[in-house]
């Protein structure tokens, strides 16, 4: 009741100025109230975002925990029926491993029968086989995914960050404001550019044309100066990467990720005062030991936390690695290989390869939550980074 | 340290053996100035290597977009009988001709956002030269444009495939996102920056937004699924037996809780993912208005609402369309929440209602890109021209606001 009568209030105070009259003092004080009342549940809508995701994830990741189902359980010498029952609570048994003899009497070692499991908190933390939906035995052991994921940002912090930095340095430091008028918006176009198109770009263009045919060419040098022996199966020069491969992805990622970093750099590096460059220059330096000994440090923690934001954004993409990365969660150090990342894995079953509610559409879920954690840290940590190492200038 | 003894007893020099009194000088100086000019001139030189790279990704994936794409976009007929008719000389052929001309249309827009901002003298000539090369290309392409694409649903056949639900969908979910967005991010943009005490409170919104903005984009999707698609399951699951009906499926405001995966849940899903770019690019906005004038107009007696609705708003609200602009192309090219949240990929129906299936361009684009057939990956390339020539139009909108912006504060 209370806040309609405040709204019919306000109401009327709004006709009232409408109406060209002056507005007592109280009834400009209940408007103000009313709307500030109002922009402080807006910004409430934040806070309450927040704790929807951690409380949807946590309680979607118990429900994964807690989902029994059918593993196989090898026979050993001695298992009865009833004593697996009685270990296993039910115990379901495979047809075809019984022989024909049925209902099965006696159960022979090494046959498998199905008993009720839920997946382990241990083994998804520390299990190194992703296999969710393949085989009779289902593995959920995330560390595959995170390698995926790891190994995509790995390669486009390697791509991004140096030529991300200097561009940054070159915006701020060398480029003369004309030069940085033009290439500023190149940056911008590149940083809202979706990120299914750079997907499209990795699988079509960097993938064949920029990993593919290189590696087709060693290859085909290397065979022709006697380095690499032919293979006998496929005697021609052979490509490295296949169709899918985390380089590709990665480089994409990367490609995304460059104007983040170039960017957010060059508000850091903007952000030093003058004066700390007269120094310099008034003591002989060249533009490149300002740049590196003077402007670079003093803005070195902008930098880190424009660093660990764009790897929280390359942490998180999806589209690119889900087109372009492969669907075969692998624990492989090879980057020509496919790989696939938490978040692939995400897209593979939201887009219908689960039966909903089941244990591995759950699993996404759990998925879902190593990520928040693993991005959440990083963006926690450059937030530290920026506040405890800033230098403040006068 | 110019010899090193070693353990046989023989000694060997480490600097050269004979050497000028003028060369002693020079090594013992840190660093030449010669040598600091060169090493400076090489890093200017990287420095111009790294960000002619960054320009080049950029042009090599317009170009090769372009390319690919304009098979499906071009009335193949039509550039038949127009090559035979003025047989156009060209080394691509006749499709890869009008490529080109689809190129020089792109070129020709990023030209005039890359030189809009330039202060030359030439400026004028060289910005109307370029409106004007986009103009003759796009009234030339017009005649070639296959509008079967637009008006299309998708098909198992390349040649009858168009993007009609997709773009569709596109507009309606975007329209909900900025429909509740832009309230509700300048509204906590406003609180933060006129109204919020010091406090704790304050502090941790402040550092709630920024982790939001860090937060995955899929994850968000997650949220959208439980808590907009489903309602945390409070009204059932089942789709054809809703916990609560308001009007009829052929009314376009027709309510259905559980939402269930349509425009409206998509809407308030993306909503959740522009939310934080919103509120930090309203806040800069604000921030940047000088106090002078909030002092001015709280020294007049208004209260703080009065001077904010009065005084900041108006002054702001250029730069705060800017980020929405910049916002709203953000949810535009966003596809992996709505993935998520359960939208078909294959869609023959333009959404009707509130709660209407749909499926937008970037997932449509990601369904014809993950297909291994050719002709499906060049369908996507033309899906990405479409996608494409929204945004960049959205980026210019943006950067000119901006340029009139900047102009007018000087």
């Amino acid at each position: 009741m209370s806040l309609l009568a405040v709204r019919a209030a306000a109401a009327a105070a709004a006709e009232a100025a409408n109406r060209g009259k002056i507005r007592s003092r109280a009834v400009r004080a209940l408007s103000d109230r009313t709307m500030r009342f109002l922009l402080f549940c807006a910004a409430l809508f934040s806070i309450v975002t927040t704790f929807a995701i951690i409380l949807v994830l946590l309680v979607e990741t118990v429900k994964f925990f807690s989902i029994s189902y059918a593993a196989p359980l090898a026979i050993t010498q001695g298992d009865t029926i009833a004593s697996i029952e009685a270990a296993h609570g039910d115990a379901e048994v495979l047809a075809p491993m019984n022989h024909g003899i049925w209902p099965p009497t006696t159960l022979d070692p090494g046959s498998f029968v199905n008993v009720p499991t839920t997946p382990s908190v241990v083994d998804f933390l520390f299990g190194t086989r992703w296999e969710p939906l393949l085989g009779a035995e289902r593995h959920f052991g995330i560390l595959p995914l995170v390698a995926g994921t790891v190994m995509v940002t790995v390669i486009a912090a390697i791509f991004a960050m140096p030529i991300g930095l200097i561009t940054a340095i070159f915006l701020s430091e060398y480029a003369r404001p004309r030069t940085r008028a033009i290439l500023k918006p190149i940056l911008e176009v590149l940083a809202g550019i979706p990120t299914v198109v750079y997907g499209f770009f990795a699988l079509m263009v960097i993938t064949p044309y920029g990993l593919q045919a290189p590696s087709r060419f060693l290859t085909g040098l290397m065979l022709d100066l006697g380095i690499l022996r032919p293979d006998p199966i496929d005697p021609g020069p052979s490509a490295i990467f296949g169709g899918f491969n985390a380089m590709g992805a990665g480089l994409a990622v990367g490609i995304m990720i460059l104007p983040i970093v170039s960017s957010l750099s060059e508000d850091a590096l903007r952000a030093v005062p003058r004066s700390l460059r007269d120094a310099a220059y008034g003591l002989g330096c060249t533009r490149f030991d300002v740049s590196t000994r003077v402007v670079v440090p003093a803005a070195l923690s902008g930098i880190t936390a424009s660093f660990l934001l764009a790897m929280a954004r390359a942490i998180g993409e999806t589209m690119i690695v889900a087109l372009a990365a492969g669907g075969l969660a692998q624990l492989t150090l090879n980057p020509a290989d496919q790989m696939q990342t938490m978040t692939a894995y995400m897209v593979q079953i939201f887009l219908g390869d689960a039966p909903a509610f089941s244990v591995e559409y759950q699993s996404s879920f759990a998925v879902a939550s190593v990520l928040f954690v693993m991005t959440l840290s990083m963006a926690v940590l450059g937030s530290i980074i920026l506040r405890r190492f800033r230098e403040e200038y006068e | 340290m110019s010899r090193a003894s070693f353990a046989d007893g023989s000694v060997t020099r480490l600097s050269p053996p004979r050497r000028t009194p003028a060369e002693i000088v020079a090594s013992a100086a840190p660093k030449s100035a010669a040598r600091r000019v060169a090493v400076n001139r090489a890093f200017l030189i990287t420095c111009l290597v790294c960000t002619t790279l960054a320009v080049l990704v950029l042009v090599v994936l317009l170009i090769s977009i372009a390319f690919t794409g304009g098979h499906w976009l071009m009335a193949v007929d039509r550039v038949a009988a127009f090559d035979s008719a003025w047989s156009i000389p060209g080394p691509f052929g006749s499709l890869g001709n009008v490529a080109a001309f689809v190129g020089a249309g792109l070129v020709a827009l990023l030209s005039i956002l890359l030189f809009a901002p330039l202060k030359l003298s030439l400026r004028r000539v060289v910005l109307s030269v370029f409106l004007v090369a986009l103009a003759l290309s796009c009234w030339g392409l017009w005649g070639f444009i296959r509008t079967d694409f637009f008006t299309e649903f998708a098909s198992r056949f390349p040649h009858k495939a168009g993007i009609r639900a997709p773009l569709w969908g596109s507009i309606w979910v975007c329209a909900i996102c900025g429909i509740v967005a832009l309230p509700i991010g300048i509204a906590t943009a406003i609180y933060l920056e006129e109204f919020a005490p010091k406090n704790r409170l304050t502090n941790f919104i402040r550092l709630n937004i920024s982790n939001l903005s860090g937060v995955p984009s899929i994850v968000y999707g997650i949220i959208g699924l439980t808590a907009f698609a489903r309602l945390f399951s409070i009204f059932g699951t089942a789709r054809d037996q809703p916990g609560f009906e308001f009007g009829t499926p052929e009314q376009w405001f027709y309510l259905r809780l559980p939402f269930g995966s349509g425009v409206l849940a998509g809407g308030l899903t993306l909503m959740l993912v522009v939310l934080p770019i919103v509120i930090i690019s309203s806040q800069e906005a604000l921030r940047a208005v000088p106090g002078t004038l909030r002092q001015g107009a709280l020294a007049m007696g208004s209260t703080r609402w009065q001077m904010v609705w009065r005084m900041t708003l108006p002054a702001s609200i250029p730069s705060i369309m800017t980020g929405a602009i910049l916002a709203m192309s953000r949810a535009i090219g966003e596809a992996a929440p709505l993935l998520v949240l359960g939208v078909p990929l294959f869609m023959r129906r333009t959404p009707e209602n509130l709660m209407s299936d749909f499926t937008v361009l970037p997932l449509q684009i990601y369904r014809w890109a993950a297909d291994p057939r050719q002709d499906f990956r060049d369908l996507a390339a033309s899906g990405i021209i479409v996608l494409l020539v929204v945004l960049l139009s959205f980026n210019a909108i943006a950067i000119f606001i901006r340029q009139k912006l900047q102009k007018q504060l000087q």
